[in-house]
């Protein structure tokens, strides 16, 4: 919690003030000429600033969503964010949180419904890269957890679950195939759901497209901890197997939180 | 003879080459803001803390902001400082946050009586939390204020009340001598030397443009985004006797060239030291302790 200290005070007016400018919420700082000699013409300065090092975070945090609109239509969603949503964070790369959601309310981009999913699937990268580290399970120690029962097996704080109606798995590996070039991404809207697992491997997050089994077997291992009496999937399928070695080879697999 | 310090400002475009090269300097200095998170980056910081000493440089407690400092954010401090074992704390004669909003930018404050209160208040709020004495950077300001005091003036009340130290960025006091027209070298002789306890140098840019008003010079921008400039070398030099026990970080924030040509800015450092009668060895001065 922060405390204000004197509601009169000129500084905390002239702050006010001044935030409104950056945030693109008035056009001029310190309206109330308070403070500030406003004949400097330098002040537009400070708000690129603030502009710049948010455009550069969210177009690192949200590649594919900027190559798919380009840097013009970017720069003009970062401008309406920053004032909708300014950076809340300490940790600037942490910014962009609510884009994903606010890319869905943005009328003008509506004939890309799909676009907000791949930037919720480009913010899970985001988070589990910043994910805590845990101590993972050594495959026979996976083996007992499945024999005792999935709520003594968990994922890796690192690791994240994704379904959308849209192939964004396959819009977003095209981006990153595509990334060092100029050629434009060729998309498939018609092939359907795509489900992924979003994880982090050698201190970088990476994507692992999922079937929807698959999907769901991993689901419930997530709430097998929190669920007393989960329904056991199938773990015998080859699909299923399969993907559980990928697992336990990347270390995704700890002991479930006391 | 002197035994300092000459570090760079660690980025994570330098993490692999760092840990790969182990290069010549003593120490390293890094925003903490960019590890508050519980993964991602620590992984490298924790390998380059084994080999160097690291220096805090914050760029979010605003102590220019009307409000208090969250006691949160202060805490998040004190927890790396204390997991890295790093106590040589350093933040900005600025605002940054207003409520919940971090503009994740220097923003300038007038220099009257109200705003003296407020920065000593917060100062003191942030060394209390951390435990330790704090140095606070003079910024780089593009605009002015109606009412201000001299910010030389500013600076040493701020330590006298606080027992604040300085960070002394010779590039911000150049940038401002060009784009305000005043006396650089009478700016930091007006400054209490023994308060300052780390220099700063890095790169700036000419704004493409209009001339400055009353003069024939171009605005200059606080980019950290290019070699130290010749004239800040200068600067440097002329008055390196009246701060030789004090590290000295090159910093680079963006448009990062090879290590290797920031290492050469750290042994021109090195030179000008050498030349003024204080020989640093890397080796030696990283088993130094910066607090």
């Amino acid at each position: 919690m922060t405390k204000n200290h004197g509601a009169h005070s000129n500084l905390l007016k002239y702050q006010q003030s001044m935030a409104d400018y950056l945030l693109y919420k008035a056009d001029s700082a310190d309206k109330h000429n308070i403070l500030l000699d406003v004949s400097r013409p330098q002040l537009g300065i400070y708000r690129n600033n603030v502009r710049a090092v948010c455009y550069e975070t969210l177009a690192d945090n949200f590649e594919t969503v900027c190559r798919v609109v380009g840097e013009d239509c970017f720069t003009g969603m970062v401008v309406r964010f920053i004032a909708e949503r300014p950076p809340d964070l300490q940790q600037l790369s942490l910014y962009g949180k609510y884009f994903p959601t606010f890319i869905d309310n943005l009328p003008e981009l509506q004939h890309l419904p799909w676009l907000a999913d791949v930037a919720r699937l480009e913010w899970q990268m985001v988070e589990s890269f910043n994910a805590p580290s845990a101590v993972s399970l050594t495959a026979s120690q996976v083996a007992a957890g499945i024999e005792a029962g999935l709520d003594h097996l968990a994922l890796h704080p690192s690791c994240r679950l994704m379904s959308s109606p849209w192939p964004v798995v396959s819009v977003w590996q095209q981006h990153w195939h595509h990334r060092e070039d100029d050629s434009q991404v060729q998309l498939r809207l018609d092939t359907g759901a795509e489900y992924a697992l979003i994880f982090c491997y050698q201190q970088a997050a990476r994507i692992r497209a999922l079937s929807s089994d698959v999907y769901s077997v991993l689901q419930a291992i997530n709430r097998a901890a929190d669920v007393d009496s989960a329904e056991a999937p199938d773990l015998t399928r080859p699909d299923v197997i399969q993907v559980l070695a990928e697992l336990i080879a990347h270390g995704l697999f700890i002991r479930p939180l006391e | 003879m002197a035994h300092e310090m000459i570090g760079l400002g660690l980025r994570p475009a330098y993490y692999d080459d760092v840990l790969a090269s182990t290069p010549p300097v003593s120490c390293f200095e890094i925003h903490p803001e960019n590890y508050y998170s519980a993964g991602g980056t620590h992984f490298w910081l924790e390998k380059i803390r084994s080999d160097y000493p690291l220096l805090l440089h914050s760029v979010s407690l605003s102590p220019g902001s009307a409000e208090c400092v969250p006691a949160e954010d202060i805490a998040r401090l004190k927890a790396l400082a204390d997991r890295y074992q790093s106590y040589h704390i350093s933040e900005h004669l600025a605002w940054s946050r207003l409520g919940q909003t971090y503009f994740h930018d220097l923003l300038p404050l007038p220099y009257t009586p109200e705003s003296l209160e407020t920065v000593c208040r917060n100062i003191q709020q942030i060394q209390e939390g951390v435990g330790v004495q704090i140095l606070l950077e003079n910024p780089t300001v593009y605009i002015r204020f109606q009412e201000s005091m001299p910010e030389t003036e500013f600076l040493t009340e701020i330590c006298r009340r606080t027992g604040c130290g300085l960070l002394l960025d010779i590039n911000n006091i150049y940038i401002n001598s060009i784009n305000h027209g005043l006396d650089a070298d009478a700016y930091i002789k007006a400054l209490p030397a023994e308060c300052v306890g780390e220099i700063h140098l890095a790169g700036h840019q000419r704004q493409d443009g209009e001339m400055l008003e009353g003069s024939d010079r171009r605005l200059l921008i606080d980019s950290h985004d290019a070699a130290v400039a010749s004239d800040v070398w200068s600067l440097y030099s002329r008055h390196i006797q009246c701060f030789p026990e004090c590290p000295v970080i090159i910093e680079r924030d963006s448009n990062f060239p090879p290590l290797d040509e920031l290492l050469a800015e750290a042994e021109i450092a090195r030179t000008i030291r050498a030349r003024a009668g204080y020989v640093d060895n890397p080796e030696t001065d990283k088993s130094r302790s910066c607090a």
